[in-house]
This record gives structure tokens, sequence and C-alpha cells, in this order.
């Protein structure tokens, strides 16, 4: 390996030198949020002063009145939403595998995700609250309600809401893990020799294709399981108050005014990490004992299974959570242009565009800064991922510590996490500062443009390559005007998840931006629970705008450039023949 | 004379408007085999989805396939009773070889589990591999998959069988033990067989019927 | 901690007090072409817009660029001075203004964490008499001694719709006795938020049997007897409270956004004019209408204050002195502007401007200063945290 290193170093030393410079600088931030929650955890922080590691973070942490209800509801939320997400995912590809509904559920993927997940859980606020557009469209004609009724829908103290939130974001996100993992399995062939020994479809998929394809999809639902126990902005806007989750509550502990609360939270961030890794053994544990008893009745030669039903009221249930994502979308606007709109009213009585404009000069502020954000960190990310991609190409050894690395971001609790990071930026005095927000959105947009590039970039054909370098020889207009030329599309889809990613982010734009640098998702989101709804239906209107814009740019751009180009080109030369003709 | 059990009559396959088989039939007899042969686009492999009942809806088929004198081509696979084998064996990569096997095995009110294991054992020692039974498919040779396919194949009791190149991605030293295995089984079987094949060794081995399809222009 | 803080503070405070303050006009030049970072709440947007135009004025007047950055709570100012503090930013911290009063302003000023003495010396303090209201010199039982600046007076007012609900409680046992009657239509926000705070607080002036040991630290009293009856309500009225008591709203804006869904019956807001600003910003029926408890409700004074780490001292004087003029408390206290109440004194004013302030237009739904009758003094800061944590004991699991 020490050779294969020292081969990489010496045929391509600047490439060497950047990859390896690149992996220390991914390294950096993760060791320091690391140090900053766990040395903070044992009383340890000489920046304010606590010089000597101790236990009172943690006995202050058991005394805290909110632990265990905060505790209960993260693992109730996390655990429930994970599964119910996987369950609709997986049944919906099941039942709808091969039909031309599948195709156009899988066109529509691409274009949620790219939505904040927070626009969508404001819009489902506005729309399941008991004063909300459902209740509304049915009252009084048919529930008799001309005042909202008393129950609770949304920030209910179970979590129910929330969980519907987090299922509502993360079953688009598992089916398209899922339809990408499926074609390893060959699914075809598997339902054919399936249906040969006159197992139907449905059976198949119970019996075959599900317990084949989990061990394929295992880190994806990691992620997940990670994401929904430590998620703060949706709990923020669509989660209880009173305890909050675990994250959240920990959230405005680091945010206190008394800076010995800081301590206590960041014993609480380390408790977090320990309920993220043993809640994944659990779900894994869970998986293994599912397995063992399952396996008997892989063989039991039954060829109907009653999981029929079963897979049928997930799919439904999945179409039904669309349904709620795309009300809770088409509802921003109505509100965005609302003057007068009272319960019961199925639509505003009065429409206006003051709000609009009255917000005019603020939206604008925002949208830029989200966009420069967004498009920067993207870039930003690209340029990494490429420089890393290439070296990987050459020689993999160099890079296998930064791939390791690239998804602990992703893993890690941002609660605990980032204020470990803030600690180090208000000492380096860059806190509040552009710079330092797009650190921070780049190491969280990073993970998802390396892993989008990886697979196409390495798999291009360099003889491509090889070729241009032959007739051209410059390698870096070779490199440019072919390689990266070629690799266009991908290389946009990989920008436009980029500034989805980007957008979405609300702990690192405020924990790094220090409340000057405000993007729309902080915005909508501090205001999401309590504000005036006109108001926080233009910020997470255009939040969900912004991604969803660029995502279709992305998708028409690379295709219809060359040809844009060619009749440029043409219409170029004509000009220029028309021009000399007299002369001739 | 024996009676003619797989009867396909004058069958035409088309897509768009280009016309892949025409008035085209055939019979195959229990226990033997008939060879399809040709070159890649002449519709074998089309032919096979018309006979599994798997071909895609792009297609638009006409004709008779009879099994046993009654038309089966309304029937869906699950219920055509029809064992396919493919260029992969494709045993199912999380089960282990007897769950393999017994994946296949019908089961029914006489049967108990125990009776069913011991069907799939005893085809295992038929093969020498009772030892792997409880392994993953991973674990053995190609050749040794490929055998446990058609066991798995033929255990689920097909009334016909249909093999499409189940050969070509073996290694050529193993092929002839696996075409002499697979020919044993069938006759033993006892089971009309279809083979789509571009390999005229696989259908001299399986001392079938050849039928050769051109390109239709 | 605050060991730490008082240790590394000290010097620059005795500092501080041993100058004497430059003449204004210094304080005037070396203002011009600073920049000042004024954290302010940014959750009403008629406050926005009104903060907006004091950046435009004292750009034209003073050259002084003023931004405001919008706070979702002022204790994240207040922990980001400590954190600035810890990290050993002395002299180039990122606040140089903040809209501030209370529990926060006592967190700062002693821990010594804020310029001045300044707001005694600015110009226009000459129209403040600090006999007219408690709170000018007592914010929260916090001796002020000009380490802030007024900059607004603020009285709890309830608010109801009189299509729906007539003749609405006026004391806090009566409001129990409608929420029995109609369950699941009276809440109030969350504490610590600080309208939830002030709910418990005027509660507890209402309930408690010792309402004198109010005003002295809590630490004075017996807190458990104090109060008792104040717990033993809250205990009576969740049940029957919005959402069964399990989730709260998280402020003003939230209590009218459920006002005009009728979700609820009944909102408080610490902003006099609130009513009438959101009926004219169509989130509120023009039948709303505010109205205050019998017995009085609770009234302050909010401040601006300067951290000690501002590199833009003279600048933020400047800004915290143009905001106590005449023009600016006047047009604060417009009802289309804010509403907010002036703290400047009436017959301390010259002629134009008092009559001025007698045209103010009031809101439909506006109280006028009569109405607002007898304010409350706050009780002695120390309270709040002491209210907050076992309101947090009791009602957060």
């Amino acid at each position: 390996m020490v050779n294969r290193l020292y081969q990489a170093a010496i045929n391509m030393p600047l490439l060497y030198i950047s990859a390896i410079s690149l992996t220390l600088l991914l390294l950096v931030p993760i060791i320091i949020g690391l140090a900053g929650t766990i040395l903070p955890a044992f009383n340890y922080l000489p920046a304010l002063a606590h010089m000597e590691f101790g236990l009172t973070p943690w006995r202050s942490l058991l005394a805290a009145p909110e632990l265990m209800g905060s505790i209960k509801l993260t693992l109730v939320s996390g655990l429930l939403a994970t599964m119910i997400s996987f369950v609709l995912a997986f049944s919906l590809v099941a039942v709808l595998y091969q039909t031309r509904w599948m195709s156009s559920i899988r066109h529509s993927l691409a274009p949620i995700l790219a939505i904040p997940h927070a626009a969508i859980a404001i819009g489902m606020v506005f729309l399941l609250s008991p004063s909300g557009w459902i209740v509304r469209l049915l009252s009084p004609w048919l529930t008799g309600y001309e005042r909202p009724p008393t129950w609770v829908s949304v920030q209910d103290a179970y979590g129910l809401s929330l969980v519907l939130a987090l299922v509502v974001k993360e079953t688009p996100f598992l089916l398209f893990v899922i339809l990408s993992s499926l074609p390893q399995l060959k699914p075809q062939a598997l339902l054919q020799v399936g249906a040969s020994m006159g197992y139907p479809p449905l059976t198949v998929w119970r019996k075959v294709i599900l317990p084949a394809l989990y061990p394929l999809i295992r880190f994806p639902l990691l992620i997940v399981l990670a994401f929904s126990l430590t998620v703060v902005d949706l709990t923020l806007v669509i989660g209880p108050n009173s305890p909050s989750t675990f994250a959240v509550t920990l959230f405005h502990w680091f945010t206190d005014v008394d800076l010995e609360r800081r301590f206590t939270a960041s014993a609480g961030a380390v408790l977090l990490m320990a309920i993220i890794l043993l809640s994944a053994l659990a779900w894994e544990l869970f998986y293994r004992v599912f397995i063992y008893f399952d396996r008997k009745r892989w063989g039991n030669g039954k060829r109907h299974t009653n999981a029929y039903l079963f897979f049928k009221t997930g799919a439904y249930l999945y179409l039904g959570n669309m349904g709620i994502a795309l009300l809770s979308l088409l509802v921003l606007p109505i509100w965005a242009f609302t003057h007068r709109w009272r319960f019961p009213d199925i639509l505003p009585s009065e429409w206006s565009l003051k709000k609009i404009q009255q917000l005019a000069p603020i939206l604008v502020e925002l949208a830029c800064a989200s966009l420069l954000i967004a498009v920067v960190s993207s870039l930003i990310s690209i340029a990494i991922s490429l420089v890393m991609l290439e070296q990987k190409r050459c020689c993999s050894t160099v890079t296998q510590w930064f791939d390791r690395l690239i998804c602990w971001p992703m893993l890690l609790p941002q609660v605990g996490f980032l204020f470990g990071i803030q600690v180090f930026f208000i000492w380096s005095d860059v806190n509040g500062t552009v710079f330092a927000v797009l650190a921070l959105h780049t190491l969280y947009v990073l993970p998802y443009v390396y892993l989008t590039l990886s697979a196409p970039y390495l798999s291009f054909n360099q003889q491509y390559y090889t070729q241009a370098i032959c007739v051209t020889h410059s390698p870096a207009r070779s490199y440019f005007l072919i390689k990266l030329a070629m690799l266009k599309p991908i290389l946009w889809s990989a920008f436009a998840l980029g500034v989805a990613v980007s957008f979405a982010q609300y702990l690192p734009t405020l924990i790094a931006g220090e409340g000057r640098i405000n993007t729309l998702t902080t915005e909508a989101v501090a205001l999401a629970a309590s504000g005036d709804r006109k108001k926080v239906g233009n910020m997470a209107m255009l939040q969900a705008l912004f991604p969803l814009l660029i995502f279709m740019l992305a998708q028409w751009l690379p295709y219809s450039w060359t040809k844009y180009r060619l009749t440029l080109k043409s219409t170029l030369k004509k000009g220029a023949l028309k021009k000399t003709q007299p002369i001739k | 004379m024996r009676t003619p059990l797989l009867d396909l009559k004058r069958c035409q396959i088309k897509i768009n408007s280009t016309v892949l088989l025409d008035d085209f039939s055939f019979h195959v007899n229990n226990g033997e085999v008939l060879s399809i042969m040709g070159p890649s686009g002449c519709g074998k492999s089309t032919l096979l989805g018309y006979l599994s009942g798997t071909l895609s809806h792009d297609f638009i088929a006409t004709g008779q396939i009879e099994l046993d004198g009654k038309p089966i081509q309304q029937l869906n696979t699950i219920k055509r009773k029809v064992g396919i084998l493919y260029q992969s064996p494709l045993l199912f990569p999380h089960m282990t070889n007897l769950e393999n096997l017994l994946f296949a095995t019908p089961s029914n009110k006489n049967t108990s589990h125990k009776e069913r294991v011991e069907m799939a054992m005893g085809k295992l020692n038929e093969l020498g591999l009772e030892t792997k039974a409880h392994e993953l498919p991973e674990v053995l040779s190609g050749g040794q998959q490929a055998r446990i396919a058609l066991l798995r194949a033929l255990l689920a009791e097909p009334q016909y069988l249909l093999l499409d190149e189940p050969f070509s991605k073996l290694d050529p030293e193993l092929r002839q033990s696996v075409r002499s295995f697979t020919l044993e089984q069938i006759q033993k079987a006892n089971i009309p067989t279809v083979l789509v094949t571009h390999d005229m060794e696989d259908a001299q081995a399986m001392q079938s019927k050849i039928i050769t399809l051109q390109t239709q222009n | 901690m605050i060991k730490y803080f008082v240790a590394g503070c000290l010097a620059t405070s005795f500092l501080a007090f041993a100058e004497t303050p430059p003449p204004w006009g210094e304080t005037l030049k070396d203002a011009e072409k600073q920049t000042v970072y004024w954290n302010a709440w940014g959750g009403a947007d008629n406050i926005n817009a009104y903060i907006d135009w004091v950046a435009k004025r004292v750009k034209e007047d003073y050259k002084i660029t003023l931004k405001h950055v919008k706070l979702a709570d002022t204790a994240d100012a207040v922990s980001r001075v400590l954190a600035e503090k810890a990290a050993g930013n002395d002299t180039n911290g990122s606040i140089d203004l903040i809209w501030i009063n209370g529990e926060n302003f006592r967190t700062l000023k002693n821990n010594n964490l804020l310029f001045g003495p300044f707001s005694n010396n600015l110009p226009n303090y000459r129209y403040v008499d600090e006999s007219s209201r408690t709170s000018l010199t007592q914010d929260f039982g916090t001796k002020v001694d000009g380490m802030e600046s007024p900059w607004g007076a603020a009285q709890v007012i309830f608010m109801h719709d009189t299509e729906i609900l007539v003749e609405p409680p006026k004391s806090i046992p009566s409001l129990l006795d409608y929420a029995k009657k109609n369950p699941g239509r009276i809440t109030y926000p969350e504490p610590p938020q600080f309208l939830g705070t002030t709910f418990l607080k005027q509660a507890l002036i209402e309930l408690t049997n010792h309402p004198e040991k109010l005003s002295a630290p809590v630490s004075d009293a017996n807190f458990t007897l104090v109060t008792e009856p104040l717990w033993a309500y809250l205990d009576e009225l969740h049940p029957v409270a919005w959402r069964q008591g399990s989730s709260f709203p998280s402020g003003a804006e939230q209590m009218m956004r459920l006002l005009d869904d009728q979700e609820i019956d009944i909102a408080l807001s610490f902003d006099v004019s609130a009513a009438s600003v959101q009926i004219e910003q169509g989130n509120l029926p023009d039948t709303v209408r505010s109205y205050v408890f019998e017995n009085g409700t609770i009234g302050n004074t909010h401040f601006v204050a300067i951290p000690y780490n501002s590199a833009s001292t003279a600048g933020a004087q400047v800004v915290a002195d143009f905001l106590l003029s005449p023009e600016a408390q006047l047009k604060k206290q417009h009802p289309t502007t804010w509403g907010d109440l002036s703290v400047l004194t009436f017959n301390r004013l010259p002629k134009k401007y008092q009559t001025a302030f007698n045209d103010l237009p009031r809101g439909v739904a506006t109280l006028s200063i009569e109405s607002l009758g007898k304010s409350l003094p706050e009780p002695h800061g120390s309270w709040v945290e002491a209210l907050e944590k076992e309101w947090r004991k009791r009602y957060s699991r």
C-alpha cells in the first residue's frame, strides 16, 4: 500500500496533495465538533474557564425534569417514523412495480426530494391543525363545526403529527433508495422464477425480495433513523413543545442565556449519540429476530401470504401521504396571497398582494442570501468531489479515509456537533460571517454531491479522455471540454441536489450565521408555529420554489444545451457567410 | 404413438407492425426436448416469453398453446405450472440451499413440514450436497448452482419446462456434465421441454428435435 | 463561571466608571460612518418597519449605518455576548445595541457585560421624568443605573372577539371559571417566553396571599408558601385549557392567530395597540376589542443597552438618543406604526409635540391611557427564573 501511495504521489503530485489536504479539511471539523461536544460533557472547556474534568453536567442532565419525557418521545417518534416510512415505501414498490403508475411516481420523486422538508411541514401545519384547510374544506357542511374543534391534530403530545411529517419526508427518500438498489436483485427475473413455481408477485416480494433487499438498503435506513431521532427544524414546526423531543430540548439548552446549560446540553448531546447508536443496534436486532422467525415461513411452500392487505394498505397510505404533501405545498401560496381568510371559509374571502409587496425587500434579501449560500456551497462541493474522485480513479487507497469520513456529518446529530464547532468559530472570530455559513453548508452538501457523482464519474469511459489528449495535447482542455462536458447531466443533478440540501439546512445557518445571516429556511422555521401565516406562507413558498426551479433547470439544461449550441453555431455561420459574400 | 403433450398451434407474434413469428407450430412429447435455435433477434426469447406467459404487453401474440389438449394461453404464469430456467441459476441469495428447495416444494394438507424437508433433502442427497444444506448458495460452484436451480424448478411439479440458454454461462468443461444431468432429470420427470439456445452442442446433447428460426425481414 | 466573569470584567468596568463621558459633540463625530448592529426581537412586521425607518433617519442625520439583527428571543443576544466574553473577544463584539429589559438586562449588568453608564447623559433624556414610572429606574427590581436607555412602555392587555364573547372574564379567578365552562378555549404563552412568564406573574399577583413579598428578591421569601395558590390554579386550568395544556402558544402572535381562527377565546399581548394593528392587517376580525383586568395588569418599560465589547459605542449612543427623541417617540406611538407607549413625560415636552401627542389617532380596538387603568409593578426580577424553573419542573414532562 505504501508503494501505491508513493506512486500516486509521484505521478500526480498536485492532485495527491489536494486530496490529502481535503481529507484533513474534512477531518478537522469532525474532530472539532466531536471534541467540542464530548469535552464539555465532562465539564472541560477552557474557553469558558472550565479547566477540570468532572461529572457535574451529567448530574444536572439526570436531574432535568424533561429528560425522560423527551427521550421517550424521541425514541417513539424516531423509530416509528423510520419503520412506517420503510413499510410504506416497500409496499408501494411491491404493489406497483412494473406498472405505469410506478414510472410516474418515479418521476415525481426527484422534485419532492428537492423541496425542503420544513416547507412541507409548515404547509402540513396549515393543513392539519384544527383550524387548518382540511377542516375548513369539510366545515360546516359535513362536520357541523362553526368553530374549529378542540382536538389536537398538530404539535400533539404523543408526537404523532411529527411522525406523520417525518414519514412524508422519508418515504420518497426510501422509495428512491429502494428503486435504485432493486436492479441489483433482478426483481423481474425473481418474479418470473417465483411465478413459474406458482407464487403470485406479492408473495415473491414478501418472501424473496424483502429479505434480499434489506442488506442493500441498511445504511440509508440508518441515515433515516439518525435523522428522525435528531431532527430539530421539523420538530420545531410540527412537534410537541412541552416537552419536545430530546434534540429540541438540547437545542433550547444550548441557546440558553445561562452558559452553564451548555455543559448539561453537551452531556445530553453525548447521550443523544448513544441513543442513535443504541437505536441502530436495536433496529438491527429487531431485524435479526424478525428474520430468524421469518425464515421458517420462506420454505413453508405456501403460495399465498396474509401480507396482501398489508402491502395494499401501505401502498394506499403512501399515495395518501403524497396527497398530504401536495396539499401542503398548495396551501402555502394561498396563504401568501391572502388578505382575510377566516375559519371556516374554504378559500380566502379577500386576496391581496399587500403582504408580498410589504415583504418584498426582506424576501429578496433572504432569497439572495439563500441562493448565494446554496450555489456557492454546491459549487465548492462539486469541485472537492471532482478532485477526490479523480484521485480515487487513479489510486483509491488515497481516498479511503475520505470515503469513510464523508458519511459522518450525515450520521452525527447536528445539535451538539454543530455547537461544538460554534465554540471554535467564536474563538477564531469567524462566527456570523458568510465564510462560516458556507463552511458548514459545504460540510452537509458535500456528502450528497460526492455520493451522487461517485458512480457515474468512476464509470466514465476514460478512453474518450485519452483520445482527447492525443488530439489536443492539453490535459486541462480535454478534461473540461470532453470529460466534464460529457458528465454534464450528472454534474447538473449533483448541483441541483446540493442546492436542495443547502436550502434545507436550518441549524448550520442559525449557528454559523448568528442571526446576522438569515435564509428563507431559518426565517420560515422561526416563524412557522407562531408567526403570521401570510408571512410564513410567503417564505415557505419561496423556500420550496427555488430548489424546485433549479432542479427543473438541471433536468432541462444539459439536454437542450448541445442542441442550443449547435443552432447558435449554425446561425452565426450563416451570418458570417452573408457578410463575406459582398466582398467576394 | 405418444400424445403430443405441449402443442403450439399457428402462433403469430408481432411488435408494432413487425412480424417476429408467423404461422409457427410445433409439438413436444413427455420427456422429450425441443431445441429452438437461431441468430439473436430471431424471436427465440419472445417465443419463450409467450410460452411462459411473461411476454410484455407490447407484443401482440395470437395462436394457441395446448397442454395435454387443453388451451393454456389465457392463463397467467402462476397458473400454467411451467418451470423456467435462465442463464443464471437465480438461487435466492439470502436463503440456504435447503430453503431454496423448500420454497419450491408445494405444501398441502397431506404433506407435513417434515415430509417436505425430507423430499428436499433427498434431492440434495442425489447431488451429494446434503452437507451444504444449511449454507447459502454462494458457497457452491456454478455447476452445483445450476443443478440446484433445475431441481428447484422440478420440485414445484411443473407440467412443462422452458430452458433459456441455461448452459451458456457455465465453464465449457462443466457444461457436458450439467447437460446430461438435465436430460436425465427431464426424462425422470417425464415432461415436455423447450430449450432455447444458439449452441448446436446443447441441442445435440439433449437428444432433441431442432427447429431453426430465421430473422424475419 | 460567574467568578470568572467578575474577575475578567472588574478592571474594564472600573475604568469605565473613572472616566468622565466625552462631550456629546465628540460622540456625534465618532459616530459618523460607524455601523451599529442592533439586536432586536424581529417577530412583528410593524416593529421591524419602524426600525427600518429609524435606520433611514440615523443614516440621514448622523451617517450611521444601522443594521437590524432580528432575534427570535433576546436571550440569544445575551448568550452571544457571554460566549464572546468567554472566547476573549473584548473589543470587537458582534452586537452594538440590544433591545432589552428584565432578566436579560440583569444577566448582562450583573456580569459587567454592559457599556455605561450612558443613558443619563443622552441629550433627549431631559424629557424623561424618572419619577413618572418606577420601571424607569427599577427594571424588574434591578437598578437601571444608566446602563440602559428607556425606549418604550408596555402594559398587558387582553383581547376578545365581541361576536363570540360579550362579557370577558376580568380577573384571574374568573378566567378559570370561564375555561371550565368552555374547555379548550383558554391558554397562555409557554414560559420562558416573556409574555408567558408575565401571565404567571399576573396570576401570582392576583392569587398569592403574600403580595408584599413579590417586590423583594425571591431568596427572601418562602417560595413554596407564596406561590402555592398559583400552582393550584394552573393545575386546575391546564386540563380545561387549549390542547389540554399539552402545548402552549409561543407568544402573542400565535395567540392572535388562534383568536382569529376561533380556536381560543382570549388572547393577551404586551402591546396595547396589537388588536388595532392586526385588524388593519386582516389578521383579526374588526369585532375584536382590547380590555384589562379589574385590578389592573402588569406594565413595564423596555430599554436599549450597549454591550461592553461593542466597537461602535458612539454610534450606539447616538441611536439610543434618537430613539428617545420626541419625533421618534411620537411616530412609535402612532397606532398604525406601532402604538407602543412613549416613555417621555408629557409636560416636559415642547408645546409642538404636546399637541402632536394629543392629536394621535387611536385604533378601533386600542384602549385610551385612562381605560388602561392601573399598571401593576413587575415583581423583583429574581422571581422570573424561580417561576420559570418551577413551571418547567411541573409541566415540562
